[in-house]
């Protein structure tokens, strides 16, 4: 047995654009058809929230922007329950904190470098410390469960109750990677 | 397309005769994401000292400094990004510098648009065999994350047997290795 999710459209809400509905595999019997939103683009994705489905995309432009130059792939980061129901290039991430992703600011967005980047997290908390809410961002890492790679990366610094799991990368070490990866306006 | 720090190094260090390889970041950055812009070169232990003299006279460059194992410059027309020129001694273990770069050029690299750049399984070997190897490691997990066969790792204890840096090595590896089985990361790591 497994659980499952789904996305339904409401009673008086309109459908998604036809070019993002794609069909979902039939299941021998299924009653009705079901569509996967079809997830090409940044706007694409800004079409989903506006359709109430919380989902974000992760780019490198957002990160590079907020003090960590990098390049990589996009991430779009979607409810667990919901990673299997999108028909998208992007690589899927699964988040467990649905709530995290309806408005993500910066606590938000640590929170779900850490599952990829944990550097990348540590820099975007260190560059960004002035708009980091020490209780939003306990409790995000809490609720994704992402303790051992906050203490990897120190984000005690910036919020001493998240519990200590697992080893940390030295300070030395943490200082030496700011010191090497400044952000655009000093690397320019 | 190559990076315009890339780019410029290789105009400078072609004009001077000397052969190189790319290796560190901008190295990864052929094959999975990667933060650094800085650019990295290893020459043959021979041409280490004529290399830095060569580059010391160059306009565009500003010296930093120089230990030996390794020298640092600045691109003046790049905002002053730093230049690493490497001596091979550093990571060829029990043998000799002249043949960790020979391994480099003819087993440890692939060219790219006339660049010669370290393949993944090299930079891997040379980050783990640093004294930041920690924060390394963590950087080598996202490079997996984004896409980078974990086969690279057997390479790098490969690397290591052939230039007698196992007893270093072997535990560096191993931790990523454990870091990759993380359910957080082992879990990004089953999926397309």
């Amino acid at each position: 047995m497994r659980m499952e999710a789904s996305l339904l459209r409401e009673a008086g809400e309109h459908p998604l654009p036809a070019e993002m509905r794609a069909l979902a595999p039939r299941t021998r019997g299924r009653p009705r058809l079901e569509y996967r939103p079809r997830v090409r683009s940044a706007d694409d994705v800004t079409t989903l929230r506006r359709h109430r489905v919380p989902a974000v995309l992760i780019t490198a432009e957002w990160v590079s922007r907020h003090g960590y130059p990098v390049e990589f792939r996009p991430w779009l980061a979607v409810p667990a329950g919901l990673a299997g129901k999108f028909a998208s290039d992007f690589r899927i991430l699964p988040v467990q904190d649905e709530d995290a992703l309806r408005d993500p600011g910066i606590a938000e967005m640590v929170t779900l470098l850490l599952r990829f980047d944990a550097l990348a997290a540590r820099l975007i908390a260190v560059r960004n410390r002035t708009q980091l809410d020490p209780n939003e961002l306990y409790r995000r890492v809490r609720n994704e469960g992402v303790e051992s790679a906050a203490t990897r990366v120190r984000l005690q610094d910036f919020a001493p109750a998240i519990p200590k799991v697992g080893t940390s990368l030295s300070r030395s070490e943490l200082r030496w990677i700011e010191k090497n990866n400044p952000p655009l306006a000093e690397a320019a | 397309m190559i990076d315009p720090e890339v780019q410029a190094v290789d105009a400078i260090l072609r004009r001077g005769g000397i052969r190189y390889v790319v290796v560190g970041g901008q190295a990864i950055a052929q094959r999975a994401a990667t933060a650094t812009r800085d650019v990295d070169v290893m020459v043959a232990t021979a041409d280490y000292a004529t290399t830095v003299a060569w580059l010391k006279a160059e306009s565009g460059l500003a010296f930093d400094w120089d230990d030996g194992k390794l020298c640092r410059f600045r691109l003046l027309g790049l905002g002053g990004l730093p230049l690493d020129v490497i001596n091979p001694t550093v990571f060829s273990g029990k043998r000799t510098g002249q043949e960790f770069f020979d391994f480099l050029l003819s087993e440890g690299s692939l060219t790219v648009e006339g660049i010669p750049y370290a393949t993944p399984t090299l930079v891997w070997y040379t980050r783990l065999l640093t004294k930041r190897w920690r924060a390394y490691a963590e950087k080598i997990v996202t490079n997996v994350i984004d896409g980078v066969p974990v086969d690279h790792l057997d390479g790098v204890e490969e690397i290591a047997r052939r230039f007698g840096t196992e007893v270093e090595i072997a535990p560096r590896v191993a931790h990523v290795r454990e870091e990759l089985r993380r359910p957080e990361v082992a879990s990004l790591l089953r999926r397309p």
